[in-house]
């Protein structure tokens, strides 16, 4: 006659033997990447030997109020600002063309060759002379590149001046 | 044939049905256009606007316009473009973008995705938070309004899909928002969730609350950093492509983390198939897809949020042995052993039929494939029956005698297809919650009507255009009264009848008696009532009868089932598309367990033990001789117990101790067994009576294949490893036979399964390769895997072809006596499954139902001057329960309703229940009892919390009703703004 129970005898020693398992688990992981654990621990010890655990241990223990006052400083005018113009600064230098860029780079390059070579000549230039090399191709070129890009930087600031926010 | 022809997206010409919407054209051919609101198991949404194109010239919304002859449409346009950037750009000054710190940041966010699409880098319109805290009342989801697009998939998902009808938005506040019922919290409405809004809803505005803080690598973050974050990456951020480059490389890296798996409800046996997503053990949730042969994206509360079981402590992890008063844990080689040498000497002693093996309705094919083998190939009996013996076996039978097949005539595209749906005794709303919306969406859209014969006005009752409320375990004099009606009125399909009908003279005779008259006297029904029905199936083009336990749990189960399915036979209803017979099955495997052999009659495929032919190539395949004879259903063993015969019981996956009827009495018999072997994932009632219980895996931790009631297999795939050192119920069983010499070697469920279909003519073409993923087979499946979703196309499957109708009489319900006056109904209800041993693992659906109760009318209640919260004692000659009162109009007069959601002895149903049964299957008359009442106090605390959905009042509307918000005085029309041009709209800055 089997009449209905409900006590169920947990065994005891079914804890030690999970243990055991675990501990088992453990010392077969350990010892296929022994080097690794071993190097590992160094260096833990050097972190441990200059502090650097305790600050760690320190900083995760309070996660969440160091979290929020790291936060709050980031949140500060002036370092929103550099982070964004660092941000905005990225994005121009990955806005411009490297062909065109070296383009210019070389003629400012060649450009300086040339200002410098002329300065030490220290040769007395007359207005005529100004005038004629104006009308040079390489000069005008220049110039009315010059006048392109005043153009290019006017044009964003009238925008930007206009936009309705 | 729909009309064909053809129209022009950009440049190229596509052919395309009459009546196609564009959007569905350009989806079909792999066009992309965007859009939100618009989804494909929903209606038409039209509130997102980001699907415009030009059409001809002019800007229309993709998902309204249907294609016309020479249609040209353009979706790259300028003005497409602007149109739809206009759109989205509305869209998220309602929502805001911190997708790496968002729990729905899975790859499949709809938002997210989209902006990205539209390579929308800043917000046109600065994000507005809108004046509503974020609701959190409900357990399982929470309404976060400031993330919410008002896109209104929620509302058209709860009122026309699900057609629950708490959700809409309401247009007319400065800021609209979705709410619930008339504004209450979410936990305090109508909301009986079933997560179709949270499932639908294209961002994280409705999150399931097991993803909150858990599915992202950020998301756990506390909300004193996460908002200044927040802040942080907005006034920082250069523009959206950078965050959107972040936010994916995060969502790749939960790809590695969260696992998603397909996988099959355990619950009731509509076979809902969904994705669960994990992460180690954790649920994050269930996520279900159109791509769901069965219910698309369409769950109820317990396929959605019931998953709790799966983690419970209470899990049965270690075999266990009676010793003496207690139960010890042991080793399984300790177990095994142990059940090796009892089985063995009791089988010695007294024979392999001493001994009775319970199948489980709720485990998978493959394994109760496996049992039958084990029960007749290893133990040499055919005393093998599973839980269908208490729902759906009288069903079966009066299907197998009149057309063949003991399953539902076709699928839940049929009943949704169907001019008229007839509902007999079964409460589809609770019971099959995501069939009964096929149901409820049909009736609310597309005219189909709706009839419900049953004692209590549930759900589908008081949506009925005909409720009809016979007399308890009258229903088949109705039937056969509407029948000869139909007949005598000359509406009787008659080509039908000729051609593919046999039997029809005799059955005629037979309906002598059911007269109109006779069946009013009966039924108490008006003759009025009896003709509106007979002349609404005589109307309807097609018909489909859905039925349940109301029907089989009575001593005329059988008959009642032949009844339905010779009304059918006479109006001609099947083997049409939207008609047929839909015995309604309540687990997840019943129909399963069944066509799998798990029966004492039948091999797998409904193949009789006693043929020579068929028993043969089973012998030959399993290489053993088989018993001859059909063994002991349940009831029989039950009763063979008592007489001495049956010594040993095997049962897995079942509770028997309080499913069975007349508990006390099956109790009793167990403790005369001399081994009983209890095989679960809990320690439930009947394992306190066990000698060993072995403990189980959940569906999530192994494979296998389920069939749903429309006779559709599908696989569902394992998740995590068996908790602690339970296993699935296959490697059990063949342990146990290989401990006793069987040498089986089976190494994946899909090898067994490979071995049934070899066996069995019904389901030859049924493999795991064809089921992968989403593929399903409903059978019979021929060789070459070709399935049969409609039976009975070309004939009936009986010998020549041909249905039978067969004569039928009533028999007269089981009475107790006068002295008990107060008739009682039983059944479960939508929150716990069955008597709950899953259920109640589950913390939000305790909160939602945390007790059974009992209904009793408002008349009943003033008689016996008590209200709700009073506490009563039920007597009837087989035992008495307590339970709690609620008051309600769901029943009439003396008849009261008691739910059968407990495993507490004191409430438990089947303590007042009988040992009487259905003559032809022995299915017990769960249905056919009276009782007494005594009143213990005559009022209390309600048992139904006013958490309840049922205390909540639903706002009924088609749709989202988009046409408010076009009226609002701030809705500009998109079009109209991109003719005007200039500041209003496009290149240059906006004002607003």
């Amino acid at each position: 006659m089997a009449k209905a129970i409900t006590y169920i005898e947990h065994q005891s020693f079914n804890e030690i033997d999970e243990q055991d398992l675990a501990i088992a688990e453990l010392i077969r992981a350990t010892s296929s990447n022994r080097e690794a654990i071993v190097a590992t621990l160094d260096i833990l010890h050097t972190l441990n030997e200059i502090g650097v655990l305790a600050i760690m241990q320190g900083l995760l223990k309070s996660r969440t109020d160091v979290g929020q006052i790291a936060i709050q400083l980031l949140n500060q005018p002036n370092l929103t600002r550099a982070l964004k113009n660092g941000m905005n600064a990225i994005q121009f230098l990955g806005s411009i063309e490297p062909a065109k860029l070296q383009t210019i780079f070389l003629g400012i390059s060649h450009g300086l060759q040339r200002a410098v070579g002329s300065l030490q000549e220290r040769k007395q230039s007359s207005y005529w002379e100004l005038g004629r090399g104006i009308r040079e191709p390489e000069v005008k070129s220049s110039l009315l590149t010059i006048l392109a890009f005043i153009h290019g930087v006017g044009e964003v600031f009238y925008r930007e001046e206009t936009k309705v926010h | 044939m729909a009309e064909q022809y053809s129209i022009e997206i950009n440049g190229h010409a596509y052919a395309v049905n009459f009546g196609q919407k564009l959007l569905d054209v350009a989806t079909s051919n792999n066009i992309f256009i965007p859009n939100l609101c618009s989804h494909r198991n929903l209606g038409l949404i039209k509130t997102c606007d980001v699907c415009f194109v030009e059409v001809n010239g002019e800007l229309f919304r993709a998902c309204e316009t249907e294609v016309a002859p020479g249609m040209k449409v353009d979706t790259k346009s300028t003005r497409v473009k602007d149109a739809q950037y206009e759109a989205m750009s509305r869209i998220l000054e309602n929502h805001e973008l911190y997708c790496t710190v968002c729990d729905n940041n899975n790859g499949n966010c709809e938002v997210h995705n989209l902006a990205r699409y539209l390579e929308l880098d800043h917000q046109k319109y600065e994000f507005r938070p809108k004046p509503y805290p974020p609701d959190y009342s409900h357990p399982f989801y929470r309404y976060e309004p400031d993330q919410c697009i008002l896109c209104g998939r929620c509302v058209e998902a709860c009122q026309d899909l699900q057609v629950n009808e708490t959700l809409t938005i309401d247009w007319k506040r400065e800021i609209p928002r979705v709410i619930w019922d008339q504004d209450v919290a979410i936990d305090n409405s109508s909301c009986v969730s079933c997560g179709h809004c949270v499932t639908v809803c294209p961002c994280n505005a409705l999150m399931e609350k097991t993803m909150l803080g858990e599915a992202g690598y950020l998301t756990g973050i506390p909300d004193k950093i996460l908002q200044p974050m927040i802040e942080l990456t907005k006034v920082v951020e250069p523009g959206y492509s950078q965050i959107f480059a972040i936010s994916e490389m995060e969502a790749a890296m939960r790809e590695t983390r969260t696992k998603r798996t397909k996988t099959v409800c355990i619950y009731c046996g509509v076979g809902c198939s969904f994705e669960i997503w994990t992460k180690g053990r954790h649920i994050l949730k269930v996520q279900p897809t159109v791509d769901a042969p069965v219910n698309g994206i369409s769950t109820c509360l317990k396929g959605k949020f019931g998953w709790d079981f799966v983690n419970s402590k209470e899990r049965l992890t270690k075999p266990l042995i009676r010793k003496g008063d207690k139960f010890v844990e042991a080793s399984w080689e300790e177990a095994l052993q142990f059940v090796v040498t009892r089985l063995s000497e009791i089988k010695d002693k007294y024979g392999p039929d001493s001994i009775g093996y319970i199948a489980s309705s709720k485990c998978s094919n493959e394994e109760n494939y496996l049992f039958q083998k084990f029960a007749r190939a290893v133990m040499g009996t055919n005393n093998v029956d599973n839980c269908s013996r208490y729902c759906q076996s009288p069903a079966t039978v009066g299907l197998m005698r009149t057309v063949g097949i003991g399953g539902d005539s076709g699928t839940i595209q049929d009943i949704a297809n169907s001019d008229l749906v007839l509902v007999i005794g079964a409460n589809a709303a609770e019971s099959h919650p995501v069939l009964a919306t096929r149901i409820k969406r049909a009736h609310k859209l597309h005219g189909q009507k709706l009839a419900v014969i049953d004692l209590r006005i549930n759900e589908l009752a008081q949506r009925a255009d005909l409720y009809l409320h016979p007399q308890p375990g009258s229903d088949l004099i109705l039937l056969s009264a509407v029948t000869r009606y139909i007949l005598d009125k000359g509406w009787e399909d008659k080509d039908f009848l000729s051609e593919r009908v046999n039997g029809f003279e005799e059955y005629y005779k037979s309906l002598d008696k059911f007269t109109i008259d006779y069946a009013a006297k009966i039924t108490r029904l008006s003759e009025t009532e009896i003709i509106k029905l007979a002349t609404m199936i005589h109307e309807a083009k097609s018909t489909c009868v859905l039925w349940a336990m109301g029907v089989t749990q009575h001593i005329g189960g059988t008959e009642t089932s032949t009844a339905i399915s010779n009304l059918l036979l006479v109006t001609g209803n099947y083997g049409r598309p939207g008609t047929g017979a839909y015995p309604l099955r309540g687990h997840n495997n019943v129909q399963g367990a069944c066509d799998f052999g798990a029966v004492p009659t039948w091999f797998p495929g409904y193949e009789r033990v006693d043929n020579h032919e068929v028993r043969t190539r089973y012998e030959e395949a399993w290489g053993v001789s088989l018993p001859t004879n059909p063994g002991l259903d349940n009831h029989q063993m039950v009763e063979e117990i008592q007489n001495g015969k049956l010594k040993g019981l095997y049962l897995f996956g079942e509770d028997m101790a309080l499913v069975d009827s007349n508990s006390n009495h099956v109790r009793s018999m167990f403790e005369g067994l001399e081994l009983f072997i209890v095989q679960d994932v809990f320690f439930t009632k009947t394992a306190q009576y066990a000698d060993v219980v072995f403990p189980a895996a959940v569906s999530l931790e192994k494979e296998g294949t389920f069939t749903n009631t429309e006779r559709r297999i599908q696989r569902f795939y394992q998740v995590f490893e068996p908790m602690g050192q339970s296993k699935p119920d296959w490697i059990i069983f063949q342990d146990l036979a290989n401990q006793l010499g069987a040498n089986w070697n089976y190494k994946h469920p899909s090898e067994i399964m490979a071995e049934a279909a070899s066996l069995t003519p019904s389901l030859a073409g049924v493999s795991y390769e064809r089921l992968e993923g989403w593929n399903s087979q409903i059978w019979p499946v021929d060789i070459n895997g070709k399935d049969t979703p409609l039976l009975y196309t070309d004939g009936f499957a009986l010998a020549d072809g041909k249905a039978n109708l067969l004569a039928v009489d009533w028999i007269k319900p089981y009475d107790p006596g006068n002295e008990f006056d107060l008739h009682l109904n039983n059944g479960r209800l939508l929150e716990h499954f069955h008597e709950g041993n899953l259920t109640y693992k589950s913390k939000g659906i305790v909160h939602k139902v945390p007790e059974p109760w009992l209904e009793i009318s408002y008349e009943l209640a003033e008689q016996r001057n008590i209200s709700e919260g009073a506490l009563v004692r039920l007597v009837s000659p087989y035992g008495e329960v307590k339970v709690k009162v609620m008051v309600t109009n769901r029943v009439k007069g003396n008849e009261l309703y008691l739910t059968m959601n407990t495993a507490e002895d004191f409430a438990a149903v089947n303590h007042l229940t009988s040992s009487y049964h259905d003559r032809v299957t022995h299915t017990p008359n769960y249905k056919e009892m009276s009782v007494r009442m005594e009143v213990l106090t005559e009022e209390g605390e309600r048992p139904l919390p006013i958490v309840n959905h049922r205390f909540g009042h639903p706002i009924p509307q088609i749709g989202v009703k988009v046409e408010e918000k076009w009226n609002r005085s701030d809705y500009i029309p998109i079009p109209a703004l991109t003719e005007l041009g200039g500041n209003e709209y496009g290149e240059s800055n906006h004002l607003h």
